[in-house]
C-alpha cells in the first residue's frame, strides 16, 4: 500500500507537472499575411497615356529601369512625351537622369529633382527610403524614386532648367528657365501655359517665383515644391543642378484643378506683427524677441523641450504642428493662408530669433495655427478632392493624372506606420487615377487673384481631366 | 492500511476534491469574466470608433489618431474599413488596403446586423464588425483583437488557482499530517506495545500524557501490562510444563482440526512416522492412516464411528495402522477425544448431521466434523488423538501364537504314542494292526520325529559281539 509520504509526493509531482504544462502551453495566434495586389494605371481618355512606376533599388540604373518599366507596362508608346522624375535626397541624380534619358532615347522631356530623403509616392504605393530626415548618415544605401510618364496628343509639355550660378540672379535664372520651357513646348512667350510646375532648390523660392512671374505673369498658376533634402538637386536637360530650378509648362484644353493649402486649424487667437526680420529669420514680433513671443503662444513648450530633450529635431517636429501663417484676403472676402514653419535660430536658444523657410516682411501680421498629424494626413488624402472642388470638377470624376507636392515637415509628423496609407487616401479622392508626389522642403502655389506664393507646411496638387 | 493513513487520506482526498471543484468553478468564472471584459472593452472601442468614422466620413476626416491609438492597444490585431463589396478601403497595415476580407476570413461577412462579434477561441481572436451609417453605402468597420490576453489570463488564473490550491493543500496536508501524527501517536504506541506483549515482552509502557480517552486507555493498557508481566512468568512456566509433558510423551499425539487437518504433532509422532513437523502439520489426517477395508463403525473419523466419537466425546483403544512416510505400516492403539471451547453456548450444527459418504475425513473428505456435529455445548476446536505403538506387542503376540500352534502340533503327536502298545515280549516288535508286527524303531520313527541310529551298548557288546568274535576266532583256529 502506498505510504502517506509517497502519496503526497505523487500529488505534488502531478500538480507540479500540471502547472508546468499550463505555464509552458503556447497559445495559437492569428497571423494575417496580406495578399499581393497589383495596381495598374487606368487610361482615362483616349490619346493620353499616363503611367507611374517606382523603385527602392539602391543602384540608380536598376532603379530607373524598374520604375520606367513599371510606368510603361501595357502602354502603347514606349517613349513618353514627358516624364516627371523624383528621387529621394541622396540619390545619384546624374546617373538617374542619364539612365532615364538613355532609356527614353533623349526624346522625352524630363522634369524633377530630389524628394525628401524619406520617400516618394505614386498611386502604386509609398516608396520608402528612410524613416527620418536630417540624418544623412543613416540614408546610406536607402533610396527610392518614382516616375510618371505621359504621352498625349491633347496635352503639351515643355521643360526648362537653369543653374543659379550661371546667371546674375536667381530671378534671371528662373526667367531663362521658364522661357526655355515655353520654347521647349513649341510655344512663344506670349502663349502662356495653363500651369507651371516648378522645383527649385532650397532657400531662394521667392526669387524663383518672381523670375517666373516676370515671364508668365501673376495669373498663371505656378505649382511646385522645393527639392527635398538634406542634399538638393534638380534635373536640367543634360545636367543636374545642386542650386537651380527645374520647371515644366503645361498646355492643354483639358480642365485643371489645383489646390495650395495647409490644412491647419486657424482658430487660434495668438497673433502679432513682425517688427524686425533678418533674411528668413524673424527677429522681433511686436518689438519683442520673436522666440519669446512664439514660445509664449505655445505655453513655454520650446523652453521645456530644450531643457528636457535638447534635440533640435524634436523641437522642430513639435513646431511643425504649430506653424505661423499670413492671411491674404481678396476683395470678395475670400481668404488664403500662407504658412511658415518656424524653429529657433539657435539650438541653445541664446539667439532669440525664429527661423522660417520663407521671407516674411517686417510689418506683416502673423498668426499661430495648430494641427495634428491626423488632420494633416486627412488633408493630404483630400488634396485631389479639394483640387477638384477648386477647379469646379465633380468629385466623382476620375482625372487623367495628378501631380502633388507635399511638405516633408508634415510627413515627418505622421507616424511611420501611417505614412503608407497616404497613396490609398489620395487614390480614393483621386478616383484611382495615376498620380505622383514628392516630399518637399517648401511649397509653391497659386492663390487665385493674389498670385503665386512660397510657403511651408503646405501641399499643392494639380490634376487634369477631360471632363468637368 | 494503517489508521493514520486511512484517516489522513480519507480527510485529504475529500479536501483535494473540494479544492479542485472550487478551483475549477472559480477559474471558469474568472476566465469567463476576463473574456467578457476583453470583449466588452473592444466592443466599446469599436462602437466609439465606428461613430467617429461615420462622422469623419462626411467631414472627410478619418479618425487616424484614435485609430492609431487603437492599434497600440493591447491585444489589437487589425482594423479595417471595409467597403460594401468586401474590399478593404483602409487598414492599420496599408498592405491590406485594396485586398478583400474574404481572402482572410471567408466565413465572415458584414451581413445586416449593426454589430456582430466573431470569436475564434482556437486561434485566440475576436472580430467586431460594425456597420457604418454613412448614407447609402454599406461600409463596415472591422476590428480584430487578439484573445491571447484571455488565453494568457486563463493560464494565469489556472496557474494562480493551482498555486493557491496547492498551497492550501500543502498547508492543510501539513496541518492534517502533524495533527494526525499527534493523535495517532498514542494509538501507534499502544499498537507497538500490544505487539510486544504478543511476543511476551511486558516491559514496554505507553507514554501518553493526555487526559482524554486515549490517556485513559494508555493507563489501562499500562496497568494491564504490569499485571501481565506479573503473570507472564507463570504462564511461561505453565507453557513450558505443558510442552515438556507433550514432548515427553511416549505415545503419538496428534491434534486434528474440525476440517480434518493436522494442527499439531508431538516429536514422537514425527519420529514414528518419519515426517518433519512442518511436513505433516496442515496435511489431512488421512495421510497417516493406511487405507483398510473396514466397516464404517470401526473407522474413527467416519460414519457411525465419527458420530459415536461426537456423541461420547471419547473413543478408546482402536487398533489402527499408521502409514509412515516411507510406507511402513505401524500398528497403533488409537484413542481420540473431542476438544471443545470453553463456551457453554450450544452450537447449532453447521450442516446435516448425517455422516458424509463417501468423502470422509480419513479419506481426504473435506466435510469432516462440520457435517456431523451434534448440538453439544462448546464449539469443537479439534480432535485430540493419542496412539500407542504396539508393533512389539503385535510381534510378541504373533510369536506366542506360533509357539502355541507348535505345541499344539507336538501335543497332537505325543498323543499317538500314548496308550497300550502290544509288544512282543521277545523280539520287542510292536503290533501295528492285527497281524502286522513292526520293529519298535520303525514304529517310533513313523509316529514321532525321533530317528534311530543303531549302536551297541557295552553289555550287548560283551554279550553278543564278544561271543561272536570268540566264535570266529575259534572257527579260524579250527
Amino acid at each position: 500500500m502506498m505510504s502517506t509520504k509517497k502519496f503526497l509526493i505523487a500529488l505534488l509531482i502531478v500538480m507540479g507537472f500540471s502547472l508546468s504544462f499550463f505555464s509552458r502551453c503556447e497559445s495559437e495566434e492569428l497571423k494575417l499575411v496580406p495578399k499581393k495586389r497589383v495596381v495598374s494605371d487606368v487610361q482615362v481618355v483616349a490619346g493620353t497615356e499616363v503611367g507611374t512606376g517606382w523603385s527602392t533599388k539602391e543602384n540608380p540604373e536598376e532603379a530607373v529601369k524598374q520604375a520606367v518599366e513599371m510606368a510603361l507596362e501595357g502602354k502603347k508608346h514606349k517613349i513618353p512625351d514627358f516624364a516627371i522624375l523624383f528621387a529621394s535626397s541622396g540619390s545619384d541624380m546624374k546617373s538617374i537622369l542619364f539612365t532615364a534619358k538613355k532609356m527614353f532615347q533623349n526624346r522625352t522631356k524630363i522634369y524633377g529633382g530630389t524628394s525628401d530623403s524619406r520617400a516618394v509616392i505614386t498611386n502604386k504605393g509609398y516608396a520608402k527610403a528612410t524613416q527620418r530626415a536630417y540624418q544623412y548618415a543613416k540614408m546610406e544605401g536607402k533610396r527610392s524614386l518614382a516616375i510618371m510618364t505621359i504621352t498625349s496628343k491633347d496635352i503639351l509639355f515643355g521643360v526648362g532648367s537653369a543653374g543659379f550660378s550661371d546667371y546674375p540672379s536667381v530671378q534671371k535664372a528662373s526667367e531663362v528657365a521658364i522661357s526655355n520651357a515655353i520654347k521647349n513646348a513649341g510655344k512663344s512667350l506670349d502663349d502662356l501655359p495653363r500651369a507651371v510646375l516648378v522645383t527649385p532648390t532650397h532657400g531662394v523660392e521667392e526669387e524663383v517665383i518672381e523670375g517666373i512671374e516676370k515671364v508668365v505673369g501673376q495669373n498663371t498658376p505656378v505649382l511646385g515644391g522645393t527639392t527635398g533634402g538634406p542634399t538638393f538637386a534638380v534635373f536640367g536637360e543634360n545636367k543636374v543642378y545642386e542650386k537651380g530650378v527645374s520647371l515644366a509648362v503645361i498646355y492643354t484644353n483639358f480642365t485643371m484643378g489645383w489646390i495650395f493649402e495647409g490644412g491647419f486649424d486657424l482658430k487660434v487667437p495668438s497673433t502679432g506683427i513682425v517688427t524686425k526680420v533678418d533674411g528668413q529669420a524673424i527677429v522681433e514680433i511686436d518689438k519683442r524677441p520673436a522666440l519669446d513671443v512664439y514660445d509664449e503662444w505655445l505655453g513655454g513648450e520650446i523652453r521645456r523641450l530644450s531643457k528636457e530633450v535638447g534635440k533640435s529635431d524634436v523641437i522642430r517636429d513639435l513646431l511643425v504642428l504649430h506653424p505661423i501663417y499670413r492671411k491674404y484676403t481678396l476683395s470678395d472676402g475670400k481668404t488664403y493662408t500662407l504658412f511658415s514653419h518656424p524653429w529657433p535660430k539657435d539650438d541653445t536658444l541664446k539667439d532669440r530669433s525664429v527661423m522660417t523657410s520663407t521671407k516674411i516682411k517686417a510689418g506683416e501680421r502673423i498668426y499661430l495655427s495648430r494641427g495634428t498629424w491626423g488632420t494633416l494626413m486627412n488633408r493630404i488624402g483630400n488634396l485631389p478632392r479639394i483640387a477638384k472642388s477648386e477647379g469646379g470638377i465633380d468629385a466623382s470624376i476620375r482625372p487623367i493624372f495628378g501631380i502633388g507636392y507635399i511638405c516633408a515637415g508634415v510627413l515627418g509628423t505622421i507616424p511611420e506606420t501611417e505614412r503608407e496609407k497616404l497613396p490609398s487616401l489620395i487614390n480614393y479622392a483621386n478616383n484611382n487615377a495615376p498620380f505622383i508626389a514628392n516630399f518637399t522642403w517648401g511649397e509653391q502655389g497659386y492663390f487665385r487673384g493674389i498670385g503665386n506664393k512660397h510657403g511651408n507646411l503646405l501641399s499643392s496638387f494639380l490634376l487634369v481631366t477631360d471632363k468637368r | 492500511m494503517k489508521l493514520f493513513q486511512k484517516t489522513f487520506v480519507s480527510v485529504l482526498i475529500p479536501f483535494v476534491v473540494v479544492i479542485s471543484f472550487v478551483s475549477y468553478f472559480v477559474s471558469i468564472k474568472q476566465i469567463s469574466d476576463a473574456e467578457r471584459n476583453v470583449i466588452e472593452e473592444h466592443r466599446t472601442i469599436s462602437r466609439f470608433l465606428s461613430k467617429e468614422i461615420e462622422v469623419g466620413y462626411f467631414e472627410l476626416k478619418w479618425p487616424f489618431e484614435n485609430l492609431k491609438q487603437l492599434s497600440q492597444h493591447e491585444g489589437f490585431l487589425f482594423w479595417w474599413i471595409v467597403r460594401d463589396d468586401g474590399t478593404i478601403h483602409l487598414a492599420d497595415n496599408a498592405t491590406f488596403i485594396g485586398t478583400h476580407t474574404k481572402d482572410y476570413f471567408p466565413d465572415i461577412t458584414s451581413g445586416e446586423e449593426t454589430e456582430a462579434v466573431f470569436l475564434n477561441r482556437k486561434q485566440n481572436y475576436g472580430i467586431f464588425v460594425h456597420l457604418l451609417e454613412i448614407g447609402n453605402v454599406k461600409w463596415a468597420f472591422w476590428h480584430g483583437c487578439s484573445m491571447i490576453e484571455v488565453s494568457n489570463r486563463k493560464k494565469e488564473i489556472i496557474f494562480l488557482t493551482s498555486i493557491l490550491s496547492l498551497s492550501a493543500l500543502v498547508i492543510f496536508g501539513s496541518v492534517l499530517y502533524f495533527a494526525m501524527k499527534h493523535f495517532t501517536k498514542p494509538i501507534k504506541q499502544l499498537s507497538v506495545s500490544a505487539a510486544m506483549i504478543g511476543k511476551w515482552d511486558f516491559t514496554n509502557r505507553v507514554e501518553v500524557k493526555s487526559r482524554d480517552e486515549l490517556g485513559e486507555l494508555a493507563d489501562s493498557f499500562n496497568k494491564m501490562a504490569v499485571e501481565l508481566e506479573k503473570t507472564g512468568d507463570e504462564l511461561v512456566a505453565a507453557k513450558e510444563y505443558t510442552d515438556n509433558i507433550v514432548n515427553s510423551m511416549m505415545n503419538s499425539l496428534i491434534v486434528v482440526s474440525p476440517e480434518g487437518k493436522i494442527q499439531y504433532v508431538n516429536p514422537v509422532t514425527c519420529s514414528l512416522l518419519g515426517y518433519e513437523k512442518n511436513e505433516i502439520v496442515g496435511q489431512h489426517i488421512g495421510i497417516i492412516f493406511e487405507e483398510e477395508e473396514e466397516e464404517e463403525e470401526e473407522e474413527p473419523f467416519k460414519g457411525s464411528g465419527l458420530a459415536n466419537l461426537i456423541k461420547k466425546g471419547v473413543v478408546n483403544n482402536l487398533e489402527k495402522t499408521y502409514l509412515s512416510k516411507d510406507g511402513r505400516k505401524i500398528p497403533v492403539l488409537f484413542s481420540m477425544s473431542i476438544m471443545r471451547e470453553k463456551d457453554n453456548t450450544p452450537q447449532p450444527p453447521l450442516l446435516d448431521i448425517t455422516p458424509p459418504s463417501p468423502p470422509l475425513i480419513l479419506r481426504g473428505g473435506r466435510e469432516g466434523l462440520r457435517g456431523s456435529e451434534e448440538v453439544l455445548p462448546g464449539k469443537i476446536q479439534g480432535i485430540v488423538c493419542v496412539a500407542q505403538n504396539i508393533t512389539e506387542r503385535k510381534r510378541a503376540e504373533e510369536a506366542q501364537k506360533k509357539l502355541i500352534h507348535e505345541l499344539e502340533d507336538a501335543l497332537s503327536q505325543v498323543k499317538q504314542l500314548k496308550g497300550l502298545l502290544p509288544i512282543c515280549m521277545y523280539c520287542k516288535k510292536i503290533r501295528k494292526d492285527e497281524n502286522y508286527w513292526q520293529a519298535v524303531e520303525s514304529y517310533i520313527t513313523e509316529h514321532s520325529e525321533a530317528i534311530f541310529s543303531h549302536g551297541v551298548c557295552p553289555e550287548c557288546e560283551k554279550k553278543y559281539i564278544h561271543s561272536q568274535l570268540e566264535e570266529l576266532d575259534r572257527r579260524g583256529k579250527s
